[in-house]
């Protein structure tokens, strides 16, 4: 307990202690902050602009690209869940070696570097890449397909990217599953849809539950993938942030938006916690 | 075996049922060529050692796997090809596999409710069969929550709420405890003429098979060897598999030397000694056999006095004392194992001595002859 305390002070409170005490402080003119000049400006112009009047206007450049990172998360979210719950399935249904070497499979690609997997989705999804050559041959479609640097390609790589994270918990409930209450779901006469849904969603809820925070969270706050797929014009949060700490130079703001990003998933995760408080399977 | 010829109409029939899992090498023969014949109504128990092929046989009637060969019945109708959710059977299983994550209720329910039953009737059904099972308290609970004892009888009221025509039971009472079990036993029982369900029961217990069962099938390697009522099988067992699986028995390496009036002469291999045994009871020909013979029909004489059957000597072993009867393990004058079974009528019997010479006295229908 004690060195557990200790770690989580010196690399995650400390940290955070300081990131929220830079967001209240005056900007630097060339980057950084001065430190005996304390504002809330930078929680202002979240929302605010100030005209050159003086009057104050509301501006929602700022929510859009938070609502944008929202809807990209919970697709990526949903599309995960989609393509990772089948797959979680097949593997905990194979024998032991058979499993292991799948788990195996699923962590692979944490073996390359997540800047060269993304940059291997813009060979895919470029115009005349895979992608689109495979579906001029097929005959689906004859034009280019226009989709890298947009939110369907940001889309498709945070799912590529977060997916392992949704199949691994998802895995390690279904694996415990006892295979006989399916049978016994049979028995009583559910079909396989009423089993899958009845019996095995039901037990796999605590991975299910698990899967969508890990990667809905990350997603949120996701730099690499929207920086690199996306281009300039679907900015998500964390490239937001990032460009206020290095381009724009002002390092109070890029900690405000971190800070609001952090009380949104906060009250999210909490009312969620609320909200299923009696976790179903115990 | 007459039940053959019965005209009660079948429940389940077995034709020519065959089971192989696995391919090559690994290839397992779990049921070979098993026919058989379950009546409607009837408390039927598979019994056999474990692997012996009676939970293959009963997930073959679930519906969980398929014969290899064959086919089987259900009240006239092939079951090949219909998955498990589409035959009015329904299981209690070994382990129970109870859903974790539902109330007893609607543990109970979910059948009715897969059937697509009406809610109202729904729950007057669960309310009935909480109560058939005694446990009407306990609806809101969770499977977690309850004794082994009580999980068993959700597992037997949830089988039971869809009305099956045959409830199929995989050695439900195996993780009970003596005193649990005993009670199980009986309420199985009442359940079964209270419902009038068809019970078709697997256990490796004989005893278990013996107390409960109308009819019971002694199952071995794949394959069954015999059918009958407890008494049937108890008292005329076919070969020595079903005597040594089921009660005690004395076997006893014969060749027949003689046939008489309705009865046949077997000489005790390595004596003189000369066995009668009822020749009809003999479907034998071979002339080695395996004379088999429960201790309990067999006596120890007092010194002077004569019998009808067989008389032989022997030694007194171990004399052990169980209460209700004594068994006395003795040596016959060839040397083999004898074990004689004697109620105490009178109280102990200490009167005879390790090592004391004895007559064993064999009465000529408590023989049986026995082809192996």
């Amino acid at each position: 307990m004690g060195p557990a305390i200790g770690i989580i002070t010196v690399f995650m409170l400390i940290p955070l202690g300081l990131m929220a005490y830079v967001s209240i402080l005056e900007r630097g003119e060339y980057g950084g902050v001065i430190w005996d000049q304390h504002t809330t400006e930078a929680y202002f112009a979240f929302l605010f602009d100030r005209n050159l009047d003086g009057s104050v206007a509301l501006n929602t450049d700022y929510l859009s690209i938070y609502a944008r990172s929202f809807w990209l998360s919970v697709t990526t979210t949903m599309l995960a869940l989609l393509v990772g719950f089948p797959t979680a399935l097949y593997m905990a249904l194979q024998g032991p070696r058979m499993r292991a070497f799948l788990v195996f499979l699923v962590t692979v690609p944490f073996w390359t570097n997540l800047l060269v997997r993304n940059y291997a989705w813009i060979l895919l999804l470029r115009n005349n890449g895979l992608v689109e050559v495979t579906l001029r041959w097929l005959g689906i479609s004859d034009g280019p397909i226009d989709v890298l640097y947009t939110p369907f390609a940001i889309g498709v790589g945070l799912t590529y990217s977060f997916l392992p994270f949704m199949v691994l918990p998802i895995y390690a409930s279904l694996e415990k599953l006892d295979l006989r209450l399916v049978e016994a779901a049979y028995d009583l006469g559910a079909n396989r849809l009423q089993a899958l849904k009845r019996v095995v969603i039901p037990l796999a809820l605590p991975g299910i539950i698990a899967g969508s925070v890990l990667v809905f969270v990350p997603c949120l706050g996701a730099y690499v993938t929207p920086q690199l797929l996306g281009g300039s014009k679907s900015l998500m949060i964390g490239n937001l942030i990032q460009n206020q700490f290095g381009a724009a130079r002002n390092w109070p703001f890029g900690s405000a938006l971190a800070f609001v990003l952090l009380a949104i998933v906060l009250v999210a995760m909490i009312a969620y916690a609320l909200r299923f408080r009696r976790a179903p399977g115990t | 075996m007459q039940e053959t010829a019965s005209t009660s109409s079948v429940a389940v029939h077995a034709a020519a049922v065959s089971k192989v899992f696995g391919t090559g090498v690994d290839e397992v023969h779990a049921l070979r060529n098993v026919s058989l014949d379950i009546h409607e109504n009837e408390f039927f128990t598979l019994l056999g050692p474990s692997g012996c092929g009676k939970t293959t046989l009963l997930r073959l009637i679930a519906g969980f796997d398929e014969p290899t060969d064959g086919h089987i019945d259900l009240h006239g109708q092939a079951l090949t090809g219909l998955p498990p959710y589409r035959r009015p059977v329904n299981t209690v299983f070994q382990s129970y596999a109870l859903f974790p994550h539902l109330s007893v209720a609607r543990n109970v329910s979910f059948g009715l409710e897969m059937l697509g039953t009406e809610s109202g009737v729904i729950d007057s059904r669960v309310r009935e069969m909480l109560e058939l099972v005694r446990l009407a308290d306990y609806g809101n609970r969770k499977p977690a929550q309850l004794s082994g004892g009580q999980q068993q009888r959700v597992a037997l009221a949830r089988a039971l709420a869809n009305q099956p025509r045959v409830l199929l039971l995989d050695e439900p009472l195996s993780a009970l405890d003596l005193k649990l079990r005993k009670d199980m036993q009986l309420e199985l029982k009442r359940l079964q003429s209270e419902t009038g369900i068809t019970f078709i029961f697997v256990t490796h217990d004989q005893e278990e098979a013996l107390t409960m069962s109308d009819r019971l099938a002694v199952m071995n390697d794949g394959r069954v060897l015999q059918v009958g009522t407890p008494s049937d099988i108890y008292e005329h067992p076919s070969t020595r598999f079903v005597a040594d699986f089921i009660g005690d028995t004395n076997f006893l390496p014969a060749e027949r030397v003689a046939d008489g009036n309705g009865g046949a002469q077997y000489r005790l291999r390595d004596t003189g000694a000369i066995i009668a045994a009822d020749r009809d009871d003999a479907a034998v020909d071979s002339a080695e056999v395996t004379l088999a013979v429960r201790p309990e029909r067999a006596e120890l004489l007092a010194d002077n006095r004569e019998a009808a059957g067989t008389i032989i000597d022997g030694t007194l072993g171990n004399v052990v004392y169980f209460g209700t009867d004594t068994i006395f393990h003795l040596k016959l004058e060839n040397g083999a194992d004898f074990r004689v079974r004697a109620q105490n009528h009178a109280g102990a019997r200490i009167g005879l001595e390790p090592g004391s010479a004895v007559r064993v006295h064999i009465p000529r229908d408590a023989v049986r002859v026995l082809a192996e």
